[in-house]
Parts: C-alpha cells; structure tokens; sequence
C-alpha cells in the first residue's frame, strides 16, 4: 500500500494527477482507486468504508427503539419450563407436537406432559385464559413475528381447561 | 503422506461431528416423546350393548349427553353433525315398535377406513374407529361407505371447542365411543346418562366383563350384520 500511485497522486488522498491526462480512466494504474473527481489510496478506501460500516452497525445494534421493535412481545401466562428449556422448545416444540399428535391419536399414548393441552394449561394468558385471543397471546406472538401460519387451533381450543371447564359448568 | 492423512483425519472427525450433531435432536426429541402408558391395545375390544326393551321411545337422553359432551349441535339443518342418533322403527306386519339409538359401529372391518384416501379414517388397536383430523382432506368418501350412515362433515367454522374434543371445519367425524374418556378410565358419555341402563359398555374380548357376559348369554344382533363388518356395537331385541 506504500507504493505510491503512478499517475503522481504520491498515495495520498488527494487529487489525481492522471485526471488531467485522462478524465475517463476509471482505475488508476497504481493501488488507487479514482472517483471520476478524487484519486483515494485502497487503503484509505477500505479503512473509511470500515470505519462507516462500524458507526451504523453500533447505531443500529444501541439504538434502544429498534431493539424493542424487532423483538416480539409475548405474554408466557405462568410460564415456567417442564419439558425442555426455552431455547430447545422454540426450535423443536413444532416437532414434539406433531410427534405427540400421532402418538396420542393413533395409538392412544397419551403423555398429559407434553400434550397440547397441558402446553396451553400454562402458557394461556392470565387475563383471558387463552393462547391465541391477542396479539401478544403466547403462541400468536412469535408466529405472527415469524410469519408462520398457525393452524392448530382451527381444531384445538385455544382456551385453558380448567378455565373451558368453568365456563361450560351450567 | 503425512499431510493426506491429517486431513483425512480432520474430514472424518468433522464429518462425525456434523452426524452427532445433526442426530442428537432426533434422539433428543425420541426420549422425550416416549409416551407414558400403555396406549390402546389390541388385546381390548371396546364394544356396547344396547337393550332396545330399556331404550324407551321419545328419550333422547343420550343424544343430548353426547352432544354436550362433544360439542357439537343439530339443529335439523341437513348438514347437521349427528354422532348420534334416536330411530323408531316399526315392523309393519306385527305392529312391534321399536326405539334405539344409532351411532358408529365401530366395526372390525370398517368400511370408511377401506375407502379413505389419506389414512385419515383408522381403526385403533382397542377397536375404536376414529378420523384422524390432522390427516382428514374431507372428501367424505367414507360418509359414501359407511352403511350406518354414522358420520357427518363439519360445513362451518367452529369456535370454543371441549379441549377434550378437537373439532374443525373440513373434516369428518363420527362418534369416537369418547375415546378421551375411555383413555381416562371412564365410560362413553350416552351410556352414562342413560336414564334405563339400556347402554352397557365394557371390553367385549375380556370374558369377565358385564358385556362379554351377557353377549354369551343373551341374543344379540349386529345391525347388517350380512355385511360382515363385526360391528363392537350389538343390539338385544331387535
């Protein structure tokens, strides 16, 4: 990099030489790059589109209100974990359940842990006893962030039992 | 030499490193969904008896029963579920009136699981009949092949299900004996609310239960029983 250009800009940032000489020269014949206006050194060149790339990046990565916005905001009603932890459940519970759906309806093993039912016992919100009835209901959360159409509860309750069982007691 | 052999070396250990890693899940994923329980077993044969000398005409007890049960709602529209159903029927020579209710059979050689295109209809080990709605398309072609005319299709959306019965648009159902009762030691919903005991229910393969009893001892029919289906469902007087 040290190498100075040969069109006479020595390698600093300054005004190409060879621009007088030749206005249509894209790339100087040396280690510059040439603007149709300023002949940059490549090394110039790199550690300013660096030092740019990093500004954003930190502005994008601090900015507190983006952090929130792409984040999506779910209610977890009691929470707490029973059958793996959070990080595993989210990568796989779409494959447990499925797995968990043959198994319990084709061969009547029935597992009450990780069944559907006891998912939503849980995880349903406190306030309306249910996964899927707002935007921020535990399983519409994520799958309206990710863009996953959610289908069980075409079929499924969406509704804590306990709290179906109250309401249907008459 | 010794260079090939290195990577050799390192490709074999990376190579093995991607299997574990791309298995563990599966395993992961085998342990935990290894069921509790035994499941249903091919050595049950759930089955009901149905005494037409109890089931009185007009009683509608079961229907109701299993209605609310279940979730579902006939309002005589034509397209109405109905996992059960009263009949009267009446021998036009002697006059003789009966009333029973009819529902699935639950059959050993079901028809509508022959027909199904998807697998969905299928026969449990314990004998119980059951579509299986993740896989249903509703073509209804075992609507076309039950001769008991025992299931019906869902038309309408439907909203606030029993979390015990799944229930949705698209598919076919039918009676499922209460399958999410049986699985929790209970019995079907219309012979428990059954006012005259005339719905008995009980494991036709044990030969100490009630019903196997009295299968043994009475005369019972198999409604079409020409068709040789095996129905688990059995009626006494008719």
């Amino acid at each position: 990099m040290t190498k100075p250009c040969k069109s006479g800009c020595e390698g600093a940032s300054l005004r190409c030489a060879m621009l007088a000489s030749s206005p249509t020269f894209k790339v100087c014949p040396g280690r510059c790059v040439l603007h149709v206006l300023r002949c940059i050194r490549l090394a110039d060149f790199f550690k300013a589109s660096f030092a740019v790339f990093t500004a954003l990046l930190t502005l994008t990565l601090l900015s507190p209100a983006n952090a929130m916005e792409t984040k999506p905001k779910i209610d977890i009603g009691k929470g707490g974990q029973c059958v793996k932890d959070t990080q595993w459940m989210r990568r796989n519970h779409m494959h447990l359940l499925k797995h968990q759906r043959d198994e319990a309806l084709r061969k009547g093993l029935r597992d009450p842990q990780i069944s559907l039912k006891n998912c939503i016992e849980c995880h349903a919100s406190i306030r309306d006893d249910s996964v899927i009835a707002r935007e921020d209901s535990f399983c519409v959360a994520c799958h309206k962030y990710e863009a996953v159409k959610l289908d069980c509860f075409e079929c499924h309750s969406g509704k804590r039992k306990t709290a179906w069982l109250k309401e249907h007691a008459q | 030499m010794n260079d090939l052999n290195l990577q050799r070396r390192n490709f074999l250990k990376t190579s093995l490193g991607a299997a574990a890693v791309a298995i563990a899940p599966g395993l992961m994923l085998f342990k935990v969904a290894q069921a509790k329980g035994e499941g249903a077993s091919s050595k049950v044969r759930w089955g009901m008896l149905i005494d037409t000398a109890q089931c009185k005409p007009g009683c509608n007890e079961c229907v109701t029963a299993c209605s609310r049960e279940n979730g579902w709602v006939n309002e005589n529209r034509p397209t109405d579920p109905q996992w059960i159903r009263k009949i009267e029927i009446k021998d036009i020579s002697s006059g003789r009136e009966l009333s029973l209710p009819m529902m699935c059979q639950h059959c050993e050689n079901p028809p509508c699981v022959d027909v199904c295109p998807t697998n969905a209809s299928m026969k449990r080990a314990d004998g119980i009949v059951l579509v299986d709605k993740h896989r249903c398309i509703g073509c209804r072609y075992c609507m076309m092949a039950c001769p008991y005319k025992a299931r019906s299709f869902v038309h309408e959306p439907l909203h606030d299900q029993n979390p015990d019965v799944p229930r949705g648009k698209g598919t076919v159902e039918s009676c499922t004996l209460c399958v999410h009762r049986i699985d929790n030691g209970q019995q079907p919903a219309c012979a428990e609310a059954c006012p005259n005991q005339a719905i008995l229910f009980g494991d036709l393969n044990d030969p100490a239960s009630a019903i196997a009893q009295k299968v043994k001892s009475v005369a019972t029919t198999q409604v079409r029983a020409d068709l040789r289906l095996n129905p688990g469902v059995r009626y006494q007087g008719l």
